[in-house]
């Protein structure tokens, strides 16, 4: 019981870190917001949900058809996004800081209503990789899709780290997080910087948006808005900005979540109290985030 | 006689503005020859970061032409001039915070062709400010003012430049470290590159000039060799507290 306990709250924490990496990368390079990530994630498992139904046979129904899924789902994502930031924030990125909230929020709008009247205004079934029904693990039977999707949201986040701390590119992304002008001067070419940025975060957002439709079995049109109000709540807790800070508060939430659904009478239902009683609560003591940088740090 | 050194940069009545009141620059000419030192002097406003900010690619001027080794950098982004050759300093030295001083040394060279001759000049780089070396983990917004001052010319130079812009140097550095700096400007100078350097500190500046032009209120008011300058009785007065 209890080992199950801890996978549920490492399988939530993930998803949630996923999601939550994509609003602080954005945010760390544009000081905005982007309120069209939970839509970002819901495109991504809506891709891999048409592949899926396109050629089910290719994909097979196994652990490698799973990754092809991952796979399409973050491409999807990933490029929405580029095309977001290059068709609602670009031209903004100037503008009075209302002005790109805002526009972030009418994508957010557009997107999950394009996908309510076109696609589906009803839950779908999405696939579960068979052969991952239960594993046993320390004389407990637990769910082998948990440890199966907690294994692949690990390993993108360790791909991330590597990304970001041992790549060119990746030294530029900080470069521009840091100070962007100073980047153009010393060559970076920021536009492209920023494009590379939208991908990641979406990819990221889209593996979370198909591990969590694994996870349920099902999608839906408006499944992006509460992980993705989730995952910023856990952006903002770890220190938003901060990748290792997004990290933490995902799992965090997800820890408080799963503790406060376990093992409070009638947790279910306190779930969400608990959890956002705890953001008030870390954000009056550390109103940057637990790993939040003082704003004044940055140059 | 030998001909007269090449133009390095070349202004011709460049203006710039701020939206649309706060008029910069109005109408500057001026040049930097290949291996020439040139000082840009003037008070605070003149519109010297201004005219940096034109020539980097950083803010489009309104007006007039920019050219680099005979190449018109009208419409180039600043990313692409760095590559021709011309890196600049910016005010406030803007060193990377969070990257480490290697780094931050790495960036420079990021305009580069990927594998040409970054490790040598990273070598180059380090045996001129050995304290970069001491310091080459630690987070560049760690470092004191010097330190980052020495960080930012040192970024500059592993761009490999032809020609390198410094904006106020020397601005709120201990008379030691202003002396050293000017020091390794003067090895920069021998090696060649040519150097546009805005300065408050205008009797350093023009000491180590071999030209210099006055800014007032985005308009050039003097030119000439540095040495006419620093006996100018009205550049004395104006700039050298004399
Ligand atoms: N970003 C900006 N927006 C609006 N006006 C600006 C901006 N930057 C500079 N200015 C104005 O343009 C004029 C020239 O400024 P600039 O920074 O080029 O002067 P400067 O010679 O570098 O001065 P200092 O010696 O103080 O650095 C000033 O009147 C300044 O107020
Ligand atoms: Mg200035």
């Amino acid at each position: 019981m209890l080992v199950q306990q801890l996978l549920n709250a490492l399988t939530l924490g993930a998803i949630y870190a996923l999601i939550a990496l994509g609003y602080t990368l954005v945010y760390g390079i544009l000081a905005m917001i982007n309120f069209a990530h939970s839509e970002v994630l819901m495109l991504g498992a809506f891709a891999a949900w048409a592949l899926a139904g396109w050629a089910p046979a290719a994909l097979g129904s196994g652990l490698w058809g799973a990754a092809g899924l991952l796979a399409a789902g973050m491409l999807g994502a990933g490029l929405v996004n580029v095309l977001i930031e290059r068709l609602a924030y670009r031209r903004l990125r100037r503008a009075p800081r209302l002005a790109p909230l805002i526009s972030a929020i009418g994508v957010s709008i557009v997107l999950q209503n394009a996908v309510f009247l076109w696609v589906s205004t009803q839950s779908l079934a999405f696939p579960q990789p068979a052969g991952t029904s239960a594993v046993s693990f320390l004389g407990a039977s637990i769910n082998g899709l948990q440890l199966a999707i907690l294994g692949a949201a690990l390993g993108l986040m360790i791909l991330l780290h590597l990304f970001i701390a041992r790549t060119r590119m990746g030294r530029a992304m900080r470069a521009c997080a840091d100070d962007l002008e100073a980047a153009k001067l010393m060559g970076v070419n920021a536009d492209f910087v920023i494009a590379v940025t939208f991908f990641v975060g979406g990819a990221l957002g889209g593996a979370a948006g198909v591990l969590y439709g694994m996870n349920y079995g099902s999608i839906k049109y408006n499944m992006g808005f509460l992980p993705g109000i989730k995952a910023f709540t856990a952006a903002v807790l770890g220190g938003i900005g901060s990748v290792r800070g997004a990290v933490l508060g995902g799992f965090l939430l997800g820890f408080l979540e799963v503790l406060a659904a376990g093992y409070i009478p009638n947790g279910a239902q306190w779930r969400d109290v608990v959890a956002f009683a705890a953001l008030i609560l870390v954000l009056l003591a550390r109103p940057s985030g637990l790993l939040g940088e003082r704003a004044a740090q940055k140059v | 006689m030998s001909a007269p050194p090449a133009a390095m940069l070349e202004l011709e009545g460049v203006s710039a503005a701020y939206g649309r009141k706060i008029r910069a620059l109005k109408g500057v000419s001026l040049e930097a020859r290949e291996g020439e030192a040139v000082a840009l002097i003037g008070n605070n406003g003149a519109g010297k970061t201004t005219l940096m900010k034109v020539v980097s690619g950083l803010l489009a001027p309104e007006a007039g032409r920019v050219r680099f080794r005979g190449r018109d950098l009208a419409g180039l982004a600043p990313d692409r001039v760095v590559g021709l050759g011309l890196c600049l300093v910016p005010e406030g030295r803007r060193v990377f915070p969070r990257l480490s001083v290697l780094e931050n040394l790495q960036m420079g060279a990021y305009a580069r062709p990927r594998g040409a001759d970054a490790a040598r000049d990273l070598d180059r780089v380090l045996a001129m400010f050995p304290i970069l070396g001491r310091r080459r983990s630690q987070p560049g917004g760690t470092l004191s003012g010097g330190e980052q001052q020495m960080l930012a010319l040192g970024r500059a130079l592993m761009a490999a430049p032809q020609l390198l812009m410094l904006d106020e140097p020397s601005l709120g550095l201990a008379p030691v470290v202003v002396d050293q700096i000017f020091e390794t400007l003067e090895l920069i100078k021998r090696g060649g590159v040519s150097i546009l350097l805005v300065e408050q500190n205008a009797r350093r500046a023009l000491k180590f000039a071999s030209r210099a032009y006055v800014l007032e209120t985005g308009t050039i008011v003097a030119q000439g060799e540095a040495r006419a300058l620093l006996d100018d009785p009205a550049v004395r007065q104006a700039y050298l507290g004399l």
